[in-house]
Parts: C-alpha cells; structure tokens; sequence
C-alpha cells in the first residue's frame, strides 16, 4: 500500500518536473488501460494468481494497441480510440464484478 | 533491473503502473492550468504595451511638429526633385524584401464544386496587398507592375488588371520593407496565408535581402483634378 501510494507521488512529481506536450486522447488511453490493469492485478492478487510480468505485459500491449489506433485513427481523420476507450471501461467493469464474486466467496455474505 | 525488482519486491509492476497514472494526472492538471490562465494575461500586457507605445507616438508627433514650426522648414522644402520621384515610384528600387508567389488550386475538382472557389481573385491579391503595406512595405510591384497611389487591382476576365496591363497566374508579388515582418504579416496565423490554404491556393513567401522593383512605367493623368491652396477641413 505505500509502495504504490509511493509510486502515485512520484508519478505526480515526475509530471511537474519533466514538461510533455501531453495529448488528450493519449491521455485518456493511457489512464484508461492503468486502471484496467490495476483491476485486474487487484482482481489477480485475490485470486491468489498474480503475476508481475503479466501484469506490466497486459499493461503493454493493452496501451500500445490503443496508441495505435490513435495514430490510425489520426491518419483515418477517425475517431478510432473511442473503441480502446470502450474495451478498457468493459474490462474494468468486468474485473470489478469479478473482484465482488471473489469477495463475496471469500468473505460469505 | 532484478536489484530493483528485489528491493520493490511482489508487487511492483502496481507500482510502477501507479508511477505513469501519478504522471498523466499531473501532466493533464497542468496543462489545464497554463490554458486558462495565459491568454487573458497576454491580452492584457499586449493591451498595456499597445497604451505606452502609442503615448510615446503622440509625444514625438508633437515633438516633430514643434521642430518644424522652430526651423520653418515647410514639409515641401524637404523633397528635392529625386525624393518626389521615389515617392511617386518613378524609380526603380531595391533592397531587402520579400516574393510572394501564388498560384491557382492544384485541388481536383469534385463534381458539383464551384470552381470560381479555387482560383485567385483580385480580392486574394488585395488583401496580400493590404497586409504588406500594413507590415511596412515600401514598395510594391505585382507581376513586374509597380503599385502606385493610382494603381488599380482588378480581375478582367480570367486575368488580374494592374496600372491596366493584364497578367495571368502565377502572380508574383514583390515588396521592400523589412523582410521579417513583411513575411510575419503573410503567415500568421488566422492570416491571409491560413484562408487561401482552405482552398488549395498555392502560396509561398521567400524572404531575400535584394529584390529589385521596377519603377512605374506608365503615364499620369490629371484630367479632373486641380492644384488648389490647402484648406482646413471642418468636420
């Protein structure tokens, strides 16, 4: 838990320190498929499956596919990333569903 | 990479995906920041700077007036006869400027299309004109036809009317004044540069440090017109 709050402040000093010309969408993508892997890893850890290197190569490819159709999407004058936008919500939605059956398992209502 | 893996121990691929969430959310936070605030603050120092200068301008016009009143040096005793011809462009000049080249749209024409949208109208080269004397243009010639207080702009048919000698595009617009500026006046943005590139009008601005400017060649008419004493104007 402080590792990763840690982790969230140093995120946010490296932001201020270093200057990128950040764009909206990427911005959006790159938010979008974090929180769908820390759904997931959260999801993963409770199932007691988790695996780092998964973890950081779903994040990945997830955020270089989406970057991808941004750029498509850029060269198309498309508003192709609106589909990764979608997948990540789906996901999160369902690892958090997930999260709540394996709870409920867990704990017994 | 395992150093570090160790010291972070299970767990630090959260970690370090938390670290890039941190980040965007800063980098979003202050972008948002610098949008907002700066126009305003530019539009007020800009408004502040444009008060003084113009303070100072009306200064120095008072100033020059007061020196001329003190050595009576009447505005007509400062021209000699080489001076009034280069102020009637009778002259050929040359010095630093700017070329301006245009050419019609090299867009195909979808069916349906107005294709009256796609060439060069005298309205185009009008406002080049407008702008260039705006930035300081000392003089000007189009397609070789210098411009002057007469100079007419006008389409006539197909082809573009200066000093009533026809040309046809490519246009080629000198100017003498200060390249940068001429230049900045051409391109910037929301300019004349940004509305003719909407309809694929070709434009391109090549600043030199000599360009040479024909002086003008035809004849003055003064048919209406009569020398008459100053007189002061009531409005």
């Amino acid at each position: 838990m402080i590792k990763i709050l840690g982790g969230l402040l140093f995120g946010i000093f490296l932001g201020y320190v270093i200057q990128v010309p950040a764009d909206e969408k990427i911005c959006a993508v790159i938010l979008l498929a974090a929180a769908d892997s820390i759904c997931g890893g959260v999801a993963a850890k409770l199932n007691l499956n988790f695996s780092d290197t998964k973890l950081i190569g779903g994040f990945f490819t997830n955020l270089i596919f989406g970057l991808m159709l941004i750029l498509c999407g850029n060269f198309f004058k498309l508003e192709l990333y609106y589909i990764a936008l979608l997948i990540f919500g789906l996901r999160i939605f369902k690892n958090i569903s997930a999260l709540k059956e394996l709870l409920i398992k867990k704990f017994g209502v | 990479m395992s150093k570090l893996r160790q010291i972070l121990g299970e767990g630090w691929s959260l970690t370090f995906v938390f670290v890039i969430v941190g980040f965007i959310l800063s980098t979003e936070f202050r972008q948002e920041e610098t949008e907002t605030v700066s126009p305003e603050e530019r539009i007020e120092e800009l408004s502040l700077e444009l008060f003084k200068v113009e303070k100072e301008r009306n200064a120095l016009q008072r100033k020059l007036s007061m020196l001329q009143e003190e050595y009576e040096i009447s505005p007509e005793e400062l021209l000699t006869m080489e001076d009034l011809r280069l102020k009637a462009g009778l002259t050929a000049l040359e010095g630093s400027g700017v070329i301006v080249r245009m050419d019609d749209s090299n867009r195909e024409l979808r069916a349906g299309e107005n294709p009256n949208l796609y060439v060069i109208h005298d309205e185009d080269i009008l406002r080049i004109v407008n702008e260039l004397r705006a930035a300081g243009a000392e003089a000007i010639s189009i397609n070789g036809q210098r411009l002057i207080a007469t100079s007419e702009i006008r389409c006539a048919g197909p082809t573009l009317s200066v000093n009533n000698v026809r040309s046809a595009p490519p246009f080629e617009i000198i100017a003498i004044g200060d390249k940068n500026s001429l230049e900045n006046s051409i391109k910037m943005r929301g300019g004349v540069e940004d509305a003719l590139k909407v309809w694929g009008i070709q434009l391109e601005v090549q600043t030199l440090e000599n360009v040479y400017i024909p002086p003008y060649s035809g004849n003055f008419r003064h048919v209406f017109a009569r020398v008459v004493e100053e007189k002061i104007l009531t409005q």
